[in-house]
């Protein structure tokens, strides 16, 4: 039997993309999430620690070693997190498909009428 | 300077958030809030996440909370099936010992207690409460930690205390049937 998979939310999801770079600290993974999302992910900074707190509980992101110098602290993907993202990927990659192929199908349909 | 002395009106509000919330990410959230401001480049944008960061904060704060009152009401799951057990318990044991006091006074003299028929018919509520009771803790405990193994021990009592009153709501449909023999 398949596994049923839970999809993350939008705010998770677009931190995982963030982190696939590079280790980001908080606001970088703010940035980066504006700008993969062409501005439509907009987030306050509560909300993105509650997100990264439930990524790190979840085991999908964790802390890098911290430099003394810098207040920030950088996270960076797990084993598990690398794995979530890929998941995620190739579930959305399969809706696109699924999604060009029927439109393509009723664009022929149409043009057949 | 830190952003804990720069934000300082901010930092007195973190105190808002849940105490695990706030020791984990406070500084952190200060920090990203000096981040934001720092590159900011105009005063209008500076006042853009200034408000952006205010609407932000009551929606995380409630959200924060419920979170916090969320894993509570998990983690006192053994509590409220103990509770769920006592008083399932409490339902089908009320129509029971009702009828043997009924008994008891019917029997201590003619034109005392109320006729059996209608306390039995009465008290077949109860034991249907305790079987919903009981049904619904059975139900939290098998589906709500799926982290976790079902513990047994609690399940059990509510299992007999759910086969218990199937029992004794047999014996009254069994009673009615009799009754309505009897009569017609």
């Amino acid at each position: 039997m398949q596994r049923k998979m839970d999809l993350l939310p939008q705010i998770s999801f677009s931190i995982l993309m963030a982190l696939s770079l590079r280790p980001r600290h908080g606001y970088e993974i703010m940035k980066q999430a504006e700008e993969d999302s062409l501005g439509k992910v907009k987030m306050g900074p509560g909300a993105l620690y509650a997100a990264i707190k439930q990524l790190v509980d979840e085991g999908l992101i964790g802390e890098t070693d911290r430099d003394n110098k810098d207040r920030r602290r950088y996270y960076k993907l797990t084993k598990k997190g690398w794995e979530k993202l890929n998941a995620e990927l190739e579930y959305y990659n399969n809706v696109v498909k699924i999604a060009k192929h029927r439109r393509a199908y009723e664009n022929f349909e149409w043009n057949g009428a | 300077m830190n952003p804990k002395q720069r934000f300082k009106g901010y930092a007195r509000l973190l105190s808002l958030y849940p105490a695990g919330y706030r020791k984990r990410y406070g500084e952190q959230l200060l920090q990203t809030i000096a981040d934001m401001v720092d590159d900011a480049p105009s005063a209008s944008e500076k006042f853009i996440v200034w408000l952006r960061i205010s609407l932000d904060f009551p929606v995380t704060v409630c959200k924060e909370h419920f979170q916090v009152i969320g894993d509570r009401m998990n983690t006192n799951k053994s509590y409220n099936a103990g509770r769920n057990t006592f008083v399932s318990a409490g339902l089908f044991l009320l129509p029971i010992i009702m009828l043997t006091v009924n008994r008891m006074l019917m029997l201590s003299g003619p034109g005392r207690g109320i006729p059996t028929y209608y306390l039995v018919v009465a008290s077949s509520i109860f034991p249907i409460l305790a079987i919903v009771v009981a049904g619904s803790a059975m139900y939290r405990l098998l589906r709500g930690n799926k982290a976790t193994r079902p513990n047994l021990r609690q399940i059990a009592p509510l299992a007999f205390v759910c086969l218990a009153s199937l029992v004794f709501l047999s014996w009254i449909l069994l009673e009615d049937i009799r009754y309505y023999n009897l009569t017609h």
